[in-house]
């Protein structure tokens, strides 16, 4: 009982987080804030949403397979995400929102 | 009920897929695409009751980030990492 309350409260979170980033992917002026919302949806959004169905039916194969895609999206969103800002970098897209630059484009 | 949620989520990034600048912002937006369909499977799966629509899920994730680095690493000169 009190693993069902608790996985549909972040359900509703995961469902605010997922509209919130969207509304960042619209919103946002540049290639390298909206990685940012990119990584709300996906972490935000995504891990708590299948966070909450492991509490929904724990020790079975349908929540393993859940986990098994969890840690996957663990792995997998920062180095994509890393390697299409240094790509968009490289090839010439200036951040508009930049400060200062410490950073010239060599390793 | 959060599947409409998320479906909404998913039209909102479809608008920034279509009508971004450069091939990065189509890029992210492809990935979070991807993760909110993920989401939408994984939630169907559990309200309907069985466990192998999960294996389109793994696929599609792992398809995502394979995917990804494919057209980056074309996109760019050389010396990838």
């Amino acid at each position: 009982m009190f693993f069902e309350i608790l996985s549909t409260v972040l359900l509703w979170i995961s469902g605010i987080f997922a509209i919130l980033g969207a509304l960042g992917m619209l919103k946002f002026p540049d290639i390298y804030t909206r990685s940012h919302a990119a990584t709300l949806i996906s972490m935000g959004g995504m891990s708590l949403a299948l966070i909450a169905l492991i509490l929904r039916a724990p020790w079975s194969i349908h929540s393993a397979k859940v986990f098994l895609v969890l840690i996957i999206n663990l792995f997998s969103n920062p180095t994509s995400t890393h390697i299409i800002a240094n790509t968009a970098y490289k090839l010439g897209i200036k951040p508009k929102v930049l400060v200062r630059n410490e950073w010239n484009g060599k390793k | 009920m959060i599947e409409y949620l998320f479906a909404l989520a998913g039209v909102m990034v479809m608008i920034r897929l279509i009508s971004g600048p450069s091939f990065a912002d189509r890029m992210i937006s492809t990935g979070a695409l991807i993760n909110i369909i993920v989401t939408i499977i994984a939630l169907e799966s559990f309200k309907v009751g069985k466990d192998f629509y999960m294996d389109i899920a793994i696929l599609m994730i792992l398809l995502s980030l394979v995917g990804t680095l494919a057209i980056v690493r074309y996109m760019r000169d050389s010396d990838v990492f």
